[in-house]
């Protein structure tokens, strides 16, 4: 009898003391976990409250969300079709996901994303503590299960288990700042985080995009790139021969050999990317022989919707996309009925698209018409190309910038203008501004621009194809 | 591996649930190979410089008391002088090898002075000498000791491993062991580690005024909780094992004297500065002056044993001059008190007893945390000439480290601190008075107690384990 007592009173202490133990952790996460602007939210919790059967499931990136559409698939094809896609999310995160997919579901077939940037690099090493935030947003809302404590235990060495077993402890530098936590409180009284809704609100001058939560894990968005086009202000590094991470290669594998056991049937993807995105990249075609060389060994078919001929899908409009790597609603719409069409007619043996497909992305590039698919602007440190006679002291007085097209045009075939427009100078001397560039060099398709140090405004570059008439492409730099 | 990284929070369960499955006979063995092992994860080789000071110590303990009623008075006397010169000799042989590995000081420092201790004991015949070379090997490398302290005597830590009794298992055992854990991480994590951050601030720039009072109050209470909260993990180590071990800190801030404040901190190096270097020096047997030269003596030495720059020896050489003006400047004292009439007895008399004290004890400090003397003396200096309150105020303060809020939890917690001193201090004793209490008024404490560590507690992926500031010692 005593021994009984004895066990009821430390069960009591121990119930209370977890209690109060969970109670806090709760209340922590709830106050400092700002997942108020979370696509990933939304769609899980529309993934555990999804009664019907999942037959195909769509994995993968932001470029899977946004571009395909499973009410439409549904159309096309009469089966249940979900997108459990995240933001860069990586092939760890797509190997759980599929794991928690089938624990729930019974799977049929599956579609993987292979995107790049979440293989090659340093977004490849899924077990690089920089990346760790992107399993989190899906650690952050998977339900407790097996799966999340092994995704959990799995993603990093234990010196980080405390920050993915309690999300809040990510967020200690915010520990003693009211006015975060009352952002997030307040946030999280609202109605759409209440009633898992997803909006998120882009201005861009006067013009306001919202991107919301559309059904079964696709994201809705109208935005479409601004008028002038793509550009960036950073270089891009082309990709290597064999691009693809130890890392990311071992978790392929686990995803192609999980398949196998579980008899679905396993598709990878490329999804697509605009041309800017893929000429500016470089050596594209390293990836797509990589990967390609995989799916051989494998025994898996891969499909990379970037080497699509045109006649068969184009999206080389930009009106079809949100921007230089996600489509947008328009551009989801063309896509999904492609894709939905194109898987069914694969599975059936039909021959309609044998011939969809280019061999390489170089030749489908070269193949295109003549374009400018954007602007590249970046600093340049390279005076001894434009200015080889003023000294390294000297150097400090002056501003390169590159201005690099990105293009599939010949060398000598792109015409490039810049100048510079002070905003507050009055109207007499805004001419004698706007021409105030010291010097342009070209080499190439790509044109220097020196400037003066003490050069204020903004920087304004124009391209058009040498015989256009209208410029093309345009952007504007604050300096 | 210390005992707030994230390994040690892996280790010591698996320690703990090991020692109490395998059978008694056992035990003791399962915790030399863990303490060798948690005390080679700093390096293997650490691990047999520990090993041979062990066999060394060991030996010579068996044979000076195989030695001991063969020979004379005057003899055991001349050994004595040939003891001292030879472990003199060893501190300085050992001092040049730490030149080479730095982190060596470390335990070199705690366990060659536990052992010297142990071979003192046996000479004066306080002790007898162990025989079993397992548990004399145990009583210098016991995992939760051999870092930083306390500096065991075989009069405690030995005798208690001799008693196989104490390797039961008892639940209140566990029970206290984890409460003084969590108060001892408490310590470190929430209160010394977050008062680094502004202490460090304000030191590396030199700033003088109220941020350099402020930062040498608050580093006051860094090194306090710092050595505190590490002494109290051991202890809760200790005891969850089944070992009561030295309490090293007895509330050394509500102490009314310089000489009261050095009973009360880091009590079981100043034993032993007392035992075995103030005594022998004839203490306070010889006179006035030789009492005085002895106390100078010994504070100096422990000045040394902190640092080889001149700072530490100034920090020393304060803490004892302090205490011999006390004693010089007493009838001057006792004629102020009763001229101004104050009672001696009232609460007023102690308050400003125990803040003088402080102020000296702290003043002391600021050369101790100071990069060097220049630094130190250019601070002392400019705590007066840009003395301005309204840092106070203006928000400058806030911009050093720490914000407001954190400021305000930072006194809350000090506030705390000082409470179950005080308590302390009385000799009621935080875990006692609990007893008493409600058992649901004692889980929310404790689980209190767990979250606050965890969720203010500085620590995590970039946060330097290695950083008690005693291990440097």
């Amino acid at each position: 009898m005593t021994k009984v007592r004895l066990f009821i009173s430390h069960f009591k202490k121990i119930v209370l003391f977890m209690a109060i133990v969970t109670a806090v952790i709760v209340s922590m996460n709830y106050l400092y976990v700002d997942d108020t602007d979370e696509f990933a939210r939304y769609m899980l919790h529309e993934f555990y409250e999804e009664e019907e059967n999942i037959d195909r499931l769509y994995i993968g990136t932001s470029h899977v969300f946004c571009g395909v559409n499973p009410v439409l698939l549904d159309e096309i094809n009469g089966d249940n079709n979900f997108n459990l896609a995240t933001g860069t999310q990586q092939l760890i995160a797509s190997y759980y996901l599929l794991r928690e997919a089938d624990r729930i579901h019974n799977l049929d077939k599956v579609y993987l994303e292979l995107y790049y940037d979440c293989t090659v690099g340093g977004k490849g090493n899924v077990h690089d503590p920089s990346t760790f935030p992107y399993s989190w947003l899906v650690l952050n809302q998977m339900k407790p299960s097996l799966n999340k404590l092994t995704y959990i235990l799995d993603l990093s060495e234990p010196a980080y288990y405390y920050m993915s077993f309690l999300p809040f402890m990510r967020y200690k530098e915010q520990l003693f700042n009211k006015e975060y936590v009352a952002r997030v409180f307040q946030a999280k009284q609202s109605e759409i985080w209440k009633n898992y809704e997803y909006r998120h609100i882009t201005r861009v001058d006067d013009r306001e995009y919202v991107m919301k939560d559309g059904e079964k894990g696709f994201r809705i968005c109208d935005r479409t790139p601004e008028q002038g086009g793509f550009f960036e202000q950073k270089q891009e590094e082309p990709l290597d021969e064999n691009p693809i991470t130890e890392e990311s290669l071992e978790y392929l594998l686990k995803i192609t050999e999980y398949c196998e056991e579980q008899e679905i049937d396993l598709v990878w993807i490329g999804y697509p990317l605009s041309d800017y995105q893929l000429v500016r990249k470089g050596e594209y075609d390293n990836y797509i022989r990589q990967v390609s060389d995989l799916a051989k060994q494998y025994q898996v078919p891969y499909y990379d919707f970037n080497l699509c001929k045109r006649e068969y899908l184009d999206l080389s409009q930009n009106s079809c996309w949100s921007d230089m790597g996600h489509l947008n609603t328009a551009g989801a719409e063309l896509f999904t009925e492609f894709l939905g069409n194109f898987l069914l007619a694969q599975e059936a043996g039909d021959a309609a698209y044998q011939d969809c497909f280019y061999n390489s992305y170089e030749e489908k590039i070269h193949d295109s018409q003549e374009k400018i698919y954007g602007l590249e602007i970046v600093k340049s440190q390279d005076y001894e190309r434009c200015m080889p006679e003023i000294s390294e002291e000297e150097r400090g007085k002056y501003v390169i910038y590159k201005v690099h097209p990105v293009t599939n045009a010949g060398v000598g075939d792109v015409v490039i203008k810049a100048s510079v427009e002070d905003e507050d100078a009055d109207s007499d001397s805004h001419s004698d501004k706007k021409n105030a560039i010291m010097e342009t060099i070209q080499d190439g398709n790509d044109t220097y621009v020196v400037l003066t140090a003490e050069q204020d405004g903004s920087l304004c570059v124009e391209a058009r194809l040498k015989d256009a008439e209208d410029v093309t492409n345009w952007a504007r730099i604050e300096l | 591996m210390t005992t707030t990284s994230f390994k040690f929070l892996i280790f010591f369960p698996i320690v703990v649930m090991a020692y109490y499955v395998i059978p008694k006979r056992f035990r003791q063995i399962w915790l030399l190979v863990v303490s060798y092992y948690f005390y080679m994860s700093w390096d293997a080789k650490y691990g047999l410089v520990l090993l041979a000071v062990t066999a060394v110590t060991w030996l010579g303990a068996i044979m000076l008391e195989w030695i001991d009623g063969r020979i004379t008075e005057e003899r055991r006397r001349d050994h004595l002088k040939k003891l001292c010169v030879g472990a003199l000799g060893l501190a300085v042989f050992g001092a040049l090898f730490c030149c080479k590995y730095i982190v060596l000081v470390v335990g070199i420092s705690f366990y060659t002075l536990q052992s010297f201790g142990y071979i003192m004991d046996v000479y004066r015949g306080k002790a007898m000498a162990e025989r079993n070379f397992l548990r004399y090997a145990l009583f210098l490398s016991f995992f939760p000791t051999v870092v930083s302290g306390p500096i065991e005597r075989s009069t405690t830590l030995l005798c208690q491993l001799r008693c196989e009794e104490r390797t039961n298992f008892r639940l209140e055992n566990i029970k206290q062991g984890l409460c003084m854990i969590l108060w001892g991480y408490f310590l470190k994590l929430v209160l010394a580690e977050r008062i680094e951050f502004f202490v460090n601030a304000v030191y590396s720039q030199s700033l003088g005024g109220v941020y350099a009072i402020l930062a040498t109050m608050l580093y006051a209470v860094q090194i306090y909780c710092d050595f505190a909260g590490y002494s109290t993990l051991a202890m809760g180590a200790g005891r969850t094992l089944g070992f009561a071990l030295t309490e090293n800190f007895d509330a050394p801030y509500l102490a009314s004297t310089v000489s009261e404040f050095w009973r009360r901190w880091h009590r079981s190096l100043t034993g032993w500065f007392r035992d075995y270097i103030y005594i022998p020096l004839g203490g306070n047997r010889k006179g006035r002056v030789r009492k005085y030269m002895n106390i100078m003596i010994v504070f100096m030495i422990s000045g040394i044993w902190h640092g080889d720059g001149w700072k530490y020896l100034i920090w020393g050489g304060l803490n004892g001059f302090y205490q011999v003006a006390g004693e010089v400047l007493s009838p001057v004292r006792k004629k102020i008190v009763r001229a101004l009439r104050l009672d001696k007895m009232g609460k007023v008399y102690k308050v400003m007893q125990v803040m003088v004290t402080f102020v000296l004890v702290d003043f002391a400090w600021l050369f101790f945390r100071a990069d060097s003397t220049g630094r130190a003396l250019r601070m002392a200096r400019a705590m007066i000439t840009e003395f301005k309150l309204s840092v106070l105020w203006d928000g400058s303060l806030y911009t050093l480290g720490i914000k407001q809020a954190e400021f305000i939890f930072l006194l809350l917690a000090v506030a705390l601190l000082v409470a179950v001193d005080w308590l302390h201090y009385h000799r009621r004793y935080v875990l006692d008075l609990m007893k008493d209490w409600h058992w649901t008024v004692r889980t929310c404490l404790y689980a209190g107690l767990l979250m606050s560590v965890v969720i203010f507690g500085v620590f995590g992926v970039n946060y330097d384990e290695g950083t008690f500031i005693y291990f440097a010692f």
